[in-house]
């Protein structure tokens, strides 16, 4: 086996006295596109926070590519190789969708190595395919604030295309979504299969059933199950997990 | 050591006195509300113009000055401040432009001035308010000597501190408030009138820093600016103390009223206000949230 | 190039244009007068800086303002007629004499305590480069402490207020080096290889024109720049910017610092045409008119802040004859300012923009032809 790109070792966190991740671990391999499923409250975003560095976590550690990234801040795990994508769609409202995506693309992050002049022409040139995947060709000019529910989260996704990290957290890609967003969501997030390695938070089965290959389970903060997707709709712990919240849909 | 304390006290009180209403306005409303100290201003205009005009003694102008401020306040808040909500740092600046309308209305005497008219107590001049003669004489425990108007200010502000307090958390308007500070817009869906319990509100913050206006005039000179270095002070205390904490306003108003008649006594007033500006920044940095304050997650 | 950057560049170089022809129009008084409203102009270009495009509203703009000021006027006062003429070896403040115990030696060393931290000062371009170097070097501090705490919004302007208030605390506190209340008066020209900056000269006011051409020139290619870009989107969303890679900390420190060196140049301009420096410089009051000046001319923007200055001034210069109207107009602006924030919060920039886009709009539809073009049709 190849080495894991994401390894999450008995992570917690205690939030006054409530742990709201509890002792949790999960080996992503290289290029795995991993679903993270689970109840209201079962620790999802929490744990994709702690990964994420956007809350300390108290015990364990994360290993991304190798490394030691426990605890590292936000911008420094950006640059080890992690990108993330929020729940409710984070993008540049104030920006045009051509300057969301011009910086989305910058690989040198210093100060004063971006005191340097912009080339729109080179900059629409490179972001052509970005575009042309996330059907946003049209509106480059427009600012991101008056974009529809989702294109805001296509916009997101095609910021994370051309940050281009190795491994991709997406919080909910598909909430608050038609069915044809949904579509062309799933579209966009098997384009990124293979090149990244992506962990999911879904509720939406069909969706999940688009996509999935791995399925992870949480509940109450621990992992509850792992396995493909056919052994953990006939798991007898999840379904009781879900019982009481009208099981899996 | 016990008269700086005392001082101290006094100087705190102060503070908290101008900062009462603050603490519910900022806490409860998401204003910050600059033309506080020009509402401490017109508190103390009125002390002079009951003085004046119907020749009442202070203890009169604190019903007065509170109805006079918060009806004010009433008015700002629907004219202005409504169109605001959300927007803090616009609040912010839309009433620092208030603040001046009001000051520029005292000492223009209301726009008379262009017409050659002339009203006794407004203008850009100096007013002075004559303390009652009861609060004039001194007495003395022992050593200690006892200011008796200065002592009126510490038990008034503590009345006042304590009016607040039973306000919002001994009374339906106070139970609807708090829910607004939390979350505006469930509060909203859960049927309480958000606007005009906002209303309110303000009238009763605006009316407090008129009280602290009436009890100010009594041993400082009234003049139309009096109010600028007030706000600053109020919003340190509320800062300090945390957004929306009464008891955090209480605290660090006698922190900082503290720290300000010690480093006085020890060298002098323009040091003491250096340090307890120092001192607040510190702690901004360190707790920004405040020293008293909501735990969220 | 679109259209209407193409007017944004029009706009600049006939600002800068009318700059520079004013001494063909203006007598020496009104040219001085003018001259400080060009720095005006300029402190708005840093809060717009700050503001507008970083999204911290600093309430302390005064604190850097004045920081240039003083360090630029100690050089100058001790270069003043009096400062020679104390019987010294040495020049020496005459307030520093007033200050002194009796029997303390007439010398910058040891007149009063601290005193000795104006040595350096005698050569003028020591003032300078601190006018420069220490107001930056605080922000940088500053700035360091507040963005990586991750302090933001109205805790930055709280604490840049309060910053402002103490040190304009400390200052007057210092009476024996810095005089105090009275701030320094008596000051020396400014003088450059020989050349002396008299501030009824037309040179001095090329100089303030030139300082202000170079600033906006120059801020407008920084906001420009990717740098500018990310900045605005670190104030857009932060945590975005963030998960990106960017250190958002430091993006932020480094054009707060941007912005109070600006400011330090303006207090430096300041000194050089209006001949003092004092504690006024760091009132509250003066460094929130900064921000009006900012917000009626649209912080969005740089150009329209700097027109908003120099606006409001002219106006207010105008009305002063007297004393009745400068208060009125007081009012004026605080009514307008309350306007501006509740129904213009783009300020007189953002509506000039808007009126942009329709004229243009007007125009891609009389020319159907060209109407794809706009983006790269020369504007006519």
């Amino acid at each position: 086996m190849t080495k894991p790109m994401l390894m999450v070792d008995n992570v917690g966190v205690n939030f006054g006295g409530f742990k709201a991740v509890d002792g949790f671990s999960m080996i992503v391999a290289r290029g795995e596109l991993r679903v993270l499923l689970g109840a209201n409250g079962a620790g999802k975003t929490t744990l994709m926070d702690l990964i994420s560095g956007k809350t300390p976590l108290t015990e364990g550690k994360v290993f991304l590519d190798d490394r030691d990234v426990t605890n590292w801040q936000e911008h420094a795990l950006a640059r080890a190789g992690l990108g993330r994508k929020f729940q409710i769609p984070s993008v540049f409202k104030d920006l045009t969708v051509a300057e969301n995506l011009e910086v989305a693309g910058i690989k040198q992050h210093g100060v004063l190595r971006n005191i340097r002049m912009r080339d729109r022409r080179r900059q629409l040139r490179s972001m052509q395919d970005v575009l042309e995947l996330t059907g946003l060709g049209e509106r480059v000019d427009v600012k991101a604030a008056t974009l529809s529910h989702g294109e805001t989260q296509w916009l997101e996704l095609g910021i994370l295309i051309r940050q281009d990290p190795k491994v991709i957290l997406l919080d909910e890609p598909t909430a608050g979504m038609t069915q044809d967003e949904t579509l062309r969501t799933s579209q966009i997030i098997n384009d990124l299969k293979g090149q990244h390695t992506l962990i999911v938070v879904e509720h939406d089965m069909a969706f999940v059933r688009e996509i999935a290959e791995l399925i992870t389970v949480m509940h109450m903060g621990k992992l509850l199950a792992e396995g493909k997707i056919e052994d953990i709709e006939k798991n007898q712990a999840v379904q009781d997990a879900y019982l009481g919240s009208g099981g899996i849909h | 050591m016990a008269e700086v304390v005392f001082i101290g006290l006094s100087l705190g009180s102060i503070l908290l006195l101008i900062a009462l209403g603050l603490t519910i306005t900022y806490g409860a409303m998401g204003v910050i509300n600059m033309a506080h100290g020009e509402m401490v201003m017109i508190g103390a205009y009125t002390a002079v113009w009951t003085q004046i005009y119907l020749g009442l003694n202070l203890f009169f102008a604190i019903p007065i000055a509170f109805l006079v401020t918060a009806g004010l306040g009433l008015l700002m808040e629907r004219v202005v401040v409504r169109r605001l909500y959300g927007r803090l740092l616009d609040t912010l600046l839309a009433t620092w432009g208030v603040a001046i309308l009001i000051q520029q209305a005292i000492v223009l005497e209301f726009g008379l001035r262009f017409f050659d008219i002339r009203v006794e107590g407004l203008g850009p001049g100096l007013q002075k308010v004559d303390v009652p003669p009861v609060f004039l004489q001194t007495f003395s425990i022992g050593d200690f000597v006892i200011q008796p108007y200065r002592t009126f200010i510490i038990v008034l502000t503590a009345g006042l501190a304590l009016l607040t307090w039973w306000l919002l958390y001994r009374t339906a308007y106070g139970m609807q408030v708090r829910a607004i500070m939390r979350n505006p817009s469930m509060a909203a869906s859960c049927g309480i009138d958000v606007k005009r319990s906002n209303a309110l509100t303000f009238a009763f913050g605006s009316g407090l820093a008129g009280v602290a206006g009436v009890m100010i005039s009594g041993f400082r000179t009234v003049f139309p600016d009096m109010g600028t270095p007030m706000v600053v002070d109020g919003f340190m205390v509320v800062v300090v103390g945390g957004v929306g904490s009464l008891l955090g306003s209480i605290a660090s108003a006698g922190l900082l009223g503290q720290l300000n008649g010690v480093i006085a006594s020890l060298s002098n007033d323009i040091l003491a206000r250096a340090v307890v500006f120092g001192t607040v920044i510190l702690i901004i940095m360190w707790r920004p949230k405040g020293l008293f304050s909501f735990k969220g997650r | 190039m679109t259209a209407k950057s193409r007017l944004e560049l029009l706009a600049y170089c006939l600002f800068i244009a009318g700059t520079l022809v004013m001494p063909q129009f203006l007598d020496e008084f009104w040219l001085n007068r003018v001259s400080k409203y060009l720095i005006y102009g300029m402190l708005a270009v840093a809060i717009a800086l700050s503001w507008g495009y970083a999204g911290v509203l600093n309430l302390g703009q005064g604190l850097f303002f004045g920081m240039g000021a003083y360090m630029l006027a100690m050089s100058l006062k001790l270069s003043s007629f009096t400062s020679l003429q104390q019987g010294s070896d040495e020049p020496v403040p005459d307030f520093m004499l007033w200050n002194a115990e009796p029997g303390a030696p007439t010398d910058l060393c040891c007149i009063t305590p601290g005193s000795f931290l104006w040595i350096p000062f005698q050569e003028q371009w020591f003032g300078v480069a601190m006018g420069l170097v220490l107001p930056a070097l605080l922000a940088g501090v500053l700035g360091y402490a507040m963005f990586k705490n991750r302090i933001s919004g109205v805790f930055i302007a709280i604490i840049t207020l309060a910053m402002v208030l103490l040190v304009r605390l400390l200052v007057i506190d210092a009476q024996p080096i810095t005089n105090g209340f009275n701030g320094l008066t008596d000051l020396g020209w400014f003088t450059i290889s020989g050349f002396e900056f008299d501030p009824y000269l037309v040179e001095t006011y090329y100089l303030v024109a030139g300082c202000l051409a170079v600033t906006l020139i120059g801020t407008r290619l920084l906001v420009n720049t990717r740098a500018g870009l990310i900045l605005q989107a670190i104030r857009e969303d932060d945590s975005r910017a963030r998960y990106l890679g960017f250190n958002v900390a430091a993006y932020q420190v480094f054009f707060f610092m941007v912005s109070s060196a600006i400011a330090g140049i303006a207090g430096m301009l300041y000194v050089v045409s209006a001949e003092f420096a004092s504690p006024t410089f760091m009132d509250l009051t003066f460094s929130i008119t900064m921000v009006v000046w900012a917000a009626v001319g649209g912080r969005h923007s740089l150009l329209g802040a700097c027109i908003g200055a120099i606006l409001i001034n002219t106006v207010e210069a105008t009305v002063s004859e007297s004393e009745m109207f400068v208060e009125a107009w007081k009012a004026i602006i605080g009514l307008l300012f309350v306007l501006i924030v509740l129904f213009l919060p783009r300020g007189l920039a953002g509506l000039a923009s808007d009126l942009c886009d329709r004229l243009l709009a007007g125009t891609a539809k009389k020319r159907p032809a060209a109407s794809t073009s706009v983006r790269t049709g020369p504007a006519e």
